[in-house]
């Protein structure tokens, strides 16, 4: 009998343990396995803009289509689809966007995401108080519930940028300003910053044109005009009552010339493209783009690079008057060889198009001269950088394949930034292809002449080899003689962009220099002979602001010595350190990787296991005593 | 349950039918004992994830004090990268939900044992830039238990080499195990990061705060990159091996027990028995809870 007892104890604890090892073993092999994983990168102070989204842990797509990926914006946590906004992202640009991308072999795969805040996008409400997120998942024909989730789909979170719509809503506004649209980017900042606390400033910015801005503000309709360019001779005329103004810098940037073209061997977005002078002529002038890139000179200068197939598709280019559109033409016609080619004289014997034969420049704005229905400058720098990025032509309504077909567009550098466009290099007046990081802007600027009082433009002849040559200030024009309500508010604005404004810039901006900050203070101080102004500038920064911008080289301040060439430009390498202080890299590159769900199944496995060895237990004694219980029973009834 | 009927098979081709007293079969008997070892075992499982580590976790944190506070003494306490894991980094106090621990390096979970476990590849807690520290939500005593109940505002103190750092809760959330960028943050933060729901461990649990005033500066960062491993959700499967040769081990003692007590009788066996299968089950559990999601 013992041993009988021996022999079942030691099978049953061999079984067990059989058990364990074998269901370890098993939870072990899948915990190699690779888990879905999405990274949104940048993920934090978000607006409208572009956003890389990768994944990695997906089956890869098949060349029938299987396993394609789609990728949505979404609320936080969604429940299912209902959540996330599924319209497609061109020419429905109002109901959000949805793309449709493919996994490599590898199972890894990415994509750029244009994601939308409330502003843009009001029925998701996405917004510094309500993150939103990524939601990305394979086409696995596996059917889902409609109020479910499809089971490969995973999430990754959004969070946003304060912007206006987070204020408390108010019937007026302290401050109204209109204009450049390279403005909107800080002004809807510091509106956001400067909106709540114990005093609020209440801002309101009307993105539309420098044109738009002194217009206005020379006819009186908003308190601040803010432009690029100041305001000339006619403009001053037309509004012979307009209000005495000032201009304060409150802005540094720069304007760029962006495209959108995949080699179309590899799949590859193209990352660097170089132009001339010339080479913008001969797009913007529309003489024979679909052969432009057989151009002797975009051959040279941008060697061994695979473009498109097709061909370029014709500019894409701001129609409405503005500051932009006259800083590049200034710039493109300062030049010989677009001069050259301008007047029919072209040294490759490239003909211009005859129809831009009498037509000169600069202008502010780009006309269809040609009269060529392919040839359609388009409203608002949005509307012009989304078509960049999605590859629609001027006047299509359906994204194209950039393998085949390139897309080259100009638009500000933040609005290069925002929507991750490439931006090509361009060729300055010292014969440097340039392109526009903090140095080369920075150059710029040193390079850059008054051209009215108190206001700088670029020069467009800077010989400076490393100065990139389409940088710009924006200026606000302010009314000197105004209600004494009105000069605190706008003083109380001034100083708060001149000081803690500059130091969280979106991408594309840098912080004003030490001489236009000086210049943006001294126009604060002078306004309407302010007693009192520590109110708003007491606003609270949340973050810790950078030490203050160590200007050490010479800054050009205001009354150049005739206006032509800088003073510093011969200043050997720069310097200037732009004030941004970066966070380590560190801290942006602990990304999940290769999530791990194995383990998190291993310990309900063990209880449960556990669980029905207890039922087991209970079953295999109350069991036989209930058939034996039962047995009598049976007899009596026979 | 295949394993079970396979197991059953074996013993009962082995241990021909063979009417016993109790007139139960030898299956059924094997079966029995096979249900009672493995009840045993799942409930010790249980209570000693959800009790009896926290034993060695304060032992490991009383030396770990010791430890920090002679190398704090004498300015040893690291401040650069690398930093031997397990090695003591910063110690931590949230008042709020009354925690002071010790932080050691690494995020394994063998690491997180002794204690809030460090990310190698993020910056020191107190260090410019964004520092992350994993810690237990259950199991070896749960330190970071009660995260979740944190509000915005409540105070964490962080002493490094460099000195204390205080911070200020800003946000409590939770993110997917597949958010890549659960885990980054804009400027200086130090995030604290435990697994959630409680016991399935499926979702992270971070808390975000915010350095009050300055913060010191960052030290010499790691070279080493970040693996599913380092993240908190993910198991220690190195730990396999180790766990079967201490299963080996407790067949053996229980094999050992049952034959002492065929030859000497109950009394002696388990006199005799008790402390090593105390002790080899001990191992196991040690080994298996490597398996589970490091912040447990």
């Amino acid at each position: 009998m013992a041993r009988t007892r021996l022999r079942q104890w030691f099978a049953g604890t061999a079984a067990v343990f059989a058990v364990v090892a074998g269901s370890l073993a098993l939870a072990g092999a899948p915990a190699r396995a690779a888990e879905r994983v999405v990274t949104v990168e940048p993920a934090e102070g978000l607006g409208n803009q572009v956003v890389r989204v990768s994944w990695s842990g997906f089956h890869p797509t098949t060349d029938d289509g299987r396993f394609g990926v789609l990728v949505q914006q979404c609320r936080l946590d969604p429940a299912s689809l209902a959540d996330c906004f599924v319209g497609q992202p061109f020419p429905a640009v109002e109901e959000g966007t949805r793309l449709v991308a493919r996994t490599g072999p590898d199972g890894e795969g990415s994509a750029y995401f244009e994601v939308r805040p409330a502003g843009n996008l009001p029925a998701l409400g996405c917004s510094a108080a309500q993150p939103c997120s990524i939601l990305v998942y394979e086409n696995d024909g596996v059917p889902f519930a409609p109020d479910e989730l499809p089971t490969s789909a995973v999430t990754a979170e959004l969070r946003f940028a304060p912007a206006p719509s987070d204020c408390p809503p108010v019937t007026d506004f302290d401050v109204r300003a209109d204009g450049e649209a390279s403005g909107a980017g800080p002004f809807y900042g510091w509106a956001a910053e400067l909106c709540s606390g114990d005093d609020p400033l209440v801002l309101d910015y009307t993105e539309t044109s420098s044109n738009s801005g002194r217009e206005n503000f020379l006819a009186g309709l908003v308190d601040i005009g803010v432009t690029s360019l100041p305001a000339d001779e006619t403009e001053l005329e037309e509004h012979p009552d307009h209000p005495a103004f000032a201009y304060a810098p409150v802005d540094l940037t720069a304007l760029a010339v962006v495209f959108n073209m995949r080699d179309p061997y590899t799949g590859a977005r193209i990352e660097n493209l170089t132009l001339t002078p010339r080479l913008l002529a001969r797009l913007v002038t529309n003489s024979d783009i679909s052969a432009i890139l057989a151009d002797a000179e975009w051959r040279t200068l941008n060697p061994g690079v695979r473009f498109p197939s097709i061909s370029v598709a014709r500019p894409l280019l701001r129609a409405e008057r503005n500051a932009d559109t006259r800083l590049v033409t200034s710039w493109m016609v300062a030049s010989e060889g677009a001069r050259k080619f301008l007047s029919g004289d072209d040294e490759f014997g490239m003909a211009v198009n005859s129809a831009y034969r009498e037509y000169t420049y600069p202008r502010d704005t780009f006309e269809n001269v040609a009269q060529d229905p392919e040839y359609v400058p388009r409203t608002g720098q949005r509307n012009v950088a989304l078509r960049v990025f999605y590859g629609v032509r001027p006047n299509g309504s359906a994204p194209e394949n950039t393998e085949e077909t390139g897309f080259i567009g100009v638009v500000d550098l933040p609005t290069a930034r925002r929507f991750g466009l490439p931006v090509a290099k361009i060729v300055n007046a010292g014969g440097e292809a340039v392109s526009p990081t903090e140095d080369a802007i920075l150059a710029g600027f040193r390079a850059m002449r008054e051209v009215d009082s108190g206001v700088l433009a670029a020069d467009p002849e800077a010989a400076d080899p490393e100065a990139y040559p389409l940088v710009k200030v924006d200026y606000a024009m302010v009314p000197t003689e105004a209600t004494a309500a009105k000069a605190r508010d706008i003083a109380a604005l001034l100083r708060y962009v001149a000081g803690p404004g500059q130091a969280d810039l979106p991408s594309g901006y840098l912080p004003l220099p030490e001489g236009l900050r000086k210049q943006t203070e001294a126009v604060a101080g002078s306004l309407g002979k302010v007693p009192e102004t520590t109110t708003t500038t007491t606003t609270t920064v949340p973050n810790p602001r950078p030490a203050a911008v160590p200007v050490t080289a010479p800054v050009p301040t205001m009354g150049y010595p005739g206006g032509g060439g800088s003073p510093v430009a011969s200043g050997g390498p720069s310097p200037v350190t732009a004030g941004r202080s970066n966070p380590r890299p560190v801290a942006e590159t602990v990304r999940i990787v290769l999530a791990d769900s194995a383990a998190a199944r291993l310990l309900p496995l063990l209880l449960g296991v556990g669980a029905a060895a207890g039922v087991g237990l209970v079953v295999s004694f109350a069991g036989p005593a209930l058939v034996r219980r039962r047995r009598p029973e049976i007899r009596s009834v026979r | 349950m295949s394993a079970v009927s396979v197991g059953e098979e074996a013993a009962a081709s082995r241990f021909p039918a063979a009417p016993g007293p109790d007139r139960t079969g030898p299956w059924l008997g094997a079966a029995r004992a096979a249900c009672a070892v493995a009840l045993a075992l799942a409930v010790g499982f249980g209570i000693f994830i959800g009790a009896l580590s926290s034993l060695p976790q304060g032992r490991a944190q009383a030396g770990l004090e010791r430890r920090f506070a002679s190398e704090l003494a004498v300015g040893a306490a690291p401040v650069n990268q690398p930093v031997a894991s397990g090695a003591p980094v910063a110690l931590l106090e949230i008042p709020a939900i009354g925690v002071r621990q010790v932080v050691v390096e690494g995020t394994r979970p063998a690491q997180l044992t002794s204690g809030p476990g460090h990310l190698p590849v993020s910056a020191l807690p107190g260090q410019e830039g964004v520092g992350i520290v994993f810690g237990r939500r259950t199991a070896y005593g749960g330190p970071f238990a009660d995260l979740g109940r944190l509000g915005r505002g409540a105070e964490i103190r962080s002493t490094t080499g460099q000195g204390t750092v205080r911070y200020r809760v800003v946000r409590v959330r939770t993110a997917s195990a597949a958010d890549g960028n659960a885990l980054t943050a804009a400027g200086n933060a130090l995030l604290l990061v435990t697994s959630d729901p409680v016991g399935r461990a499926t979702r992270r649990l971070i808390v975000e705060a915010r350095p009050v005033g300055t913060v010191e500066a960052a030290g010499r960062p790691a070279t080493t990159g970040v693996t599913a491993a380092d993240l908190g959700l993910s198991g220690d499967t190195g730990a396999l091996p180790a766990l079967l040769v201490a299963l080996e081990l407790l067949v053996l003692v229980i094999a050992a027990v049952l034959l002492v007590r065929r030859r000497l009788g109950g009394t002696v066996a388990w006199l005799l028995g008790l402390p090593l299968l105390l002790a080899g089950t001990w191992l196991v559990f040690e080994q298996a809870a490597l398996l589970l999601p490091a912040t447990l």
